[in-house]
């Protein structure tokens, strides 16, 4: 089993609502799983835990049989450069680097850097003549590839989705997420998916829901 | 850590204008405060050059504070088996110049060694200066001032304005035979020597530089501290700038720190990368603002120069030298400055890094407003118990800090008061939102508007001392300058043959008798004057009253200067020991500007019957009715064959004073000026550092029916507005300054007060200055309003998905 969480609780500061209840579910190697939940039900809170971006109050995260949930910043920051990328709704692409220095950014800070993989999968997704464009003169859609293109370039074991097509129109959205599910697949690495959208929950392996603080299967 | 700063510093590449800000600012900074530290170290320089005598600066010296040194006491020493050495010291008119002469036994001075190897140099031995026509030492620059048959070495060591040679060559220049200014007692003595009282009892011994030349270092000590503090508010109104640019270059980042985080990036690394990234900003602009420093320096040495030789008698080279320890400290200050300025940014991104969830980390206006009206009576209590609690000019600056920044900190806090009073009183929707939308912009702006509060008020604190300190200085020469002509005499035969002349031509004639004496620290000049109306009538008293004169005259009292007063804490009523053996009651205290030492005039008679060595230096003349003064100054001159230069009429000494003091103060303006264009300068930075953010408020004014040339009015309108209340804010401020200044600095510094005069009319044009600054920071953004496309406008809706 590549992740397996177990009893996380998180309750933010200066609330006395639990957001996380006793959170768990696994994820196997090269599996792909959607969360849905509805707004403020704690989807990116539990994303953000298995990046090792924040800590839960309580619970374990294993990854690939290690707890991640009480890491130094440093030890997270490399597992974060070398295993788990993320990919998020506002794309979060440097602007002062160009399309090409953005795909290339993850897998150089983690030593990873391959220019072969690097340069196809900046053909896959049709990026390869906007390289030299910074992130402000490409549309929603072509940011949204670069950020994927970004983190898939590292050969991420983890690859933590959040709202990926969000920000996109529904042939943009499609496109997207058809070209995430392909190339997760070809890298071998397991994809977590959030989003509250069923139709796109329903592309992945398992659907699993978030309500109440605790994850379930999705009925359906 | 390669990538992830490439990262940080790609940033400028998108924004080069902002990075040229930056650089601006910090340059800027550092070449102000390198300028006054270059003319510092160079007049430092000088002055140890000037005092270190080619080395006998440290070595003991015999003086005689009341009688003469003679040959005959140089004998006894060293018959009696003391290792010591002759200086004659005096005034020497080469040609149309006046020279510092130095006489000294190039056998046994301590610069001896520097002395052969400069003759050496010259292809001349030793014996060359023993011998006829004998040789003269001076600095390059003083070279070609000198006259006579004598053979001119050059020699560097020796500071502009003083001649080394041998001993009786200078008796003979000097005219001067048999006599000596002090005896210099050298290293290595033999054992068992007889106690110096015994052989010369009335000889006394004293650190070098204590008895003979004054130090200049410490005469001129007040000038470059008020220079360093100028430099220092200049540098630290640069900050501002610096300040402004790093902390909105960090917060245009966040989206790519926080990205930078997600990609495994530590915090440590990131805080590390902005480290560096800031050190390479730094010292590029230190290297630049290093060159504009030195030419700023060498365009204001010489008039410095010209000061501190005029003012203080102090010499100083017009020519810069690049020193490595000047640069060094340069780069040093802009990396310290920049890490200081960048205190915000760090902590900044140390929230953003340590809590990823949050969209922007802000802290309440309220809670802003309140930490700085706390830091800000904190600063002025500091500034106030250092007053109270450390001596000396130190003590004053201490308190000018703490005044100066604290009264700066509340600013935005009397800003926001301000708008939302009018916020209340106004109900017209567009002034309403012009209002609000400035009020918005306050934390932005603040610290530019310090820096304009602060830049102003020194303006008006410095304009209203100098033009004070102008207005009572002439008005006190005017007073000072009783007679009408002013004969300079060097020997007492020659003061006795002018006298004899203004007998027989009917003008009256004020000798000034003069005896050098010194108090328990310093050294003390006593002057004897005779009875005559005109000091009576005209001499200008801080402290006494119409008897004064009449106590001198009559009872043997004294008059001392200002500075002597404050120094020894004396008052009307208390005795001063003018010599170890005559004590008199003081009379009066008069003001006697310009000068560092303490000062004391008795009557004529008094100062014949009390003091044992008196020469006649100077003798004024009141020209008989109906003999203009360039006739009798004329017949003068032919009759007793004076140089041009020892016939001195009233006028002359006082355009030359008044000349003297105005090239004192043209560094203060110039820094002024400077200091001024620096905070127009950080207003720019703050206008266009807004200008991504004003975007999204100025859109939706736009949508409504709002034109752009009535929003780039707007923006016009309230820059003139931040800076007409800035000033107004800064007047009272300034004016405290001022006072400060005048009765605090002043007083540590020179030893006088000075009274205050308001100059309304210096008010108002600086008035218009600081609007120009304002109407000219805010010129760019109103020309980017007028120019904006509506497509940009709409972007801003576009951007709302």
């Amino acid at each position: 089993m590549l992740l397996s969480v177990d009893g996380l609780t998180r309750c933010y500061p200066g609330q006395n609502r639990n957001v996380l209840r006793g959170a768990s579910f696994d994820l196997a190697r090269g599996e792909s799983v959607a969360l849905t939940g509805d707004s403020g039900s704690g989807k990116s809170t539990l994303l953000h835990m298995l990046a090792a971006l924040d800590r839960p109050d309580g619970g374990r995260i294993m990854f690939d049989g290690n707890d991640i949930a009480g890491l130094t910043d440093k030890a997270a920051s490399d597992l974060r450069r070398r295993r788990i990328a993320l990919v998020f709704q506002q794309f979060n692409l440097v602007p002062a680097l160009t399309v090409a220095e953005n795909l290339a950014l993850h897998a150089r800070l983690g030593k990873r850097y391959d220019p072969d993989w690097t340069k196809e999968l900046s053909d896959r997704l049709g990026l390869s003549d906007l390289a030299d464009r910074y992130p402000e003169q490409i549309s929603g859609g072509q940011q949204q590839r670069v950020a994927i293109g970004r983190a898939l370039a590292v050969r991420p074991d983890l690859l933590l989705a959040d709202e990926p097509s969000g920000n996109l129109d529904e042939t943009a959205s499609a496109e997207v997420l058809r070209l995430m599910l392909e190339l997760v697949s070809e890298a071998g690495s397991a994809l977590f998916l959030v989003t509250h959208s069923h139709d796109i929950a329903a592309r992945c392996a398992r659907h699993l829901h978030l309500s109440g603080g605790r994850v379930e299967a999705a009925a359906g | 850590m390669n990538v992830t700063l490439h990262s940080f510093l790609r940033h400028w590449q998108r924004a080069p204008f902002q990075l040229v800000l930056l650089l601006a600012g910090l340059a800027l900074a550092t070449a102000l405060w390198s300028a006054v530290q270059a003319i510092n170290t160079e007049a430092r320089a000088s002055y140890a050059r000037a005092v270190d005598e080619l080395g006998a600066r440290d070595l003991p010296v015999l003086t005689a504070p009341e009688a003469t040194i003679s040959l005959d006491h140089y004998v006894r020493l060293r018959r009696a088996g003391w290792q010591v050495s002759p200086v004659l010291e005096g005034q020497w008119q080469s040609g149309s110049e006046a020279v510092t002469v130095l006489g000294v036994d190039p056998l046994s001075y301590p610069g001896a060694p520097e002395m052969s190897r400069a003759a050496e140099d010259n292809d001349l031995d030793l014996l060359a200066l023993l011998r006829p026509p004998g040789v003269l030492f001076a600095h390059p620059e003083t070279l070609p001032d000198l006259d006579g048959p004598y053979h001119l070495l050059p020699m560097e060591q020796l500071p502009p304005g003083v001649v080394l040679t041998d001993i009786s060559l200078a008796e003979r220049l000097l005219d001067d035979v048999g006599r000596l200014s002090r005896i210099v007692i050298l290293p290595d003595q033999p054992a068992s020597l007889p106690p110096l009282d015994q052989i010369v009892p009335e000889l006394q011994q004293n650190a070098a530089s204590d008895s003979a030349m004054a130090d200049p270092e410490r005469l001129t000590r007040s000038f470059h501290l008020n220079l360093t503090a100028f430099g220092l508010l200049s540098f630290c109104v640069g900050l501002f700038i610096v300040q402004g640019s790093v902390t909105l270059s960090v917060e245009q980042r966040r989206g790519s720190i926080r990205t930078l985080r997600c990609l495994g990036v530590s915090a440590a690394t990131l805080m590390q990368a902005l480290f560096l990234e800031l050190i390479l900003l730094a010292l590029l602009a230190g290297a630049v603002g290093l060159v504009i420093g030195y030419g700023l320096a060498a365009l204001l040495l010489p008039d410095v120069s010209a000061t501190l030789r005029g003012l203080y008698g102090a010499p100083v080279e017009g020519s810069l030298t690049l020193r490595l320890s000047w640069v060094l400290s340069g780069l040093a200050m802009a990396v310290l400055g920049t890490c200081i300025a960048s205190l915000q940014a760090f902590i900044a991104l140390r929230r953003m890094t340590r809590n990823l969830s949050d969209a922007a980390v802000t802290r309440s206006a309220g809670r802003t407003y309140a930490m700085c009206g706390a830091a800000s009576v904190l600063l002025i209590a500091t500034g106030w118990a250092a007053l109270n609690l450390v001596q000396g000019l130190l003590g004053g600056f201490m308190f000018l800090a703490g005044l100066m920044l604290g009264a700066a900190l509340p600013l935005s806090l009397v800003f926001y008061g301000l708008s939302s009073g009018l916020l209340r009183l106004t109900r017209a929707p567009l002034l309403r939102w012009m209002v609000a939308d400035s009020r918005l912009q306050l934390p932005g702006l603040s610290l530019s508007l310090m820096a304009l509060l602060l830049a102003v008020a020194t303006n008006i604190g410095v304009g209203t001392m100098v033009s004070s300190f102008r207005l009572t200085f002439v008005e006190w020469i005017d007073q000072r300058l009783a007679a009408e002509i002013y004969v300079q005499v060097e020997t007492p035969k020659q003061a006795e043959r002018v006298l004899n002349w203004a007998d027989r031509n009917g003008a009256r004639a004020l000798p000034q008798f003069r005896s050098d004496s010194r108090t328990a620290t310093a050294p003390l000049r006593i002057y004897g004057v005779v009875d005559d109306p005109l000091y009576r009538d005209n001499w200008p008293m801080v402290r006494g009253d119409g008897n004064s004169w009449h106590r001198v005259y009559e009872q043997g009292q004294v008059l001392i200067n200002e500075q002597l007063a404050h120094r020894e804490a004396l008052r009307i009523g208390d005795e001063v020991a003018l010599t170890p053996t005559w004590t008199a009651r003081i009379a009066g205290i008069y003001s006697d500007y310009g000068n560092p030492d303490g000062q004391a005039t008795v009557a004529l008679a008094t100062l014949q019957d009390r003091a044992s060595q008196i020469a006649v230096t100077q003798i004024g003349l009141v020209s008989p009715p109906g003999v203009s003064l360039g006739a009798l100054a004329g017949s003068l001159r032919r009759d007793l064959n004076l140089p041009a230069r020892a016939v001195v009429e009233k006028n002359t000494v006082r355009s030359a004073s008044i000349g003297i003091f105005d090239r004192t103060f043209v560094v203060t303006g110039a820094l002024n000026i400077l200091t001024l264009a620096v905070a127009g300068f950080a207003m720019l930075t703050s206008f266009l550092s807004q200008w991504n953010r004003r975007l999204p408020q100025l859109a939706p004014v736009w949508a409504m029916g709002v034109t752009r040339r009535q929003l780039a009015q707007f923006e016009l309108l309230r820059s003139l507005s931040f800076a007409v209340l800035t000033f107004l804010l800064a007047l009272p401020l300034g004016l405290f300054l001022a006072w400060v200044l005048l009765n605090i600095i002043n007083l540590e510094a020179f030893g006088w007060r000075l009274p205050m005069f308001l100059f309304p009319s210096d008010w108002g044009r600086l008035f218009l200055l600081t609007g120009v600054a304002a109407a000219l920071a805010a010129l760019v953004p109103v020309v980017r309003l007028l120019r904006l496309s509506p497509a940009t406008l709409l972007g801003v809706f576009a951007g709302d998905r």
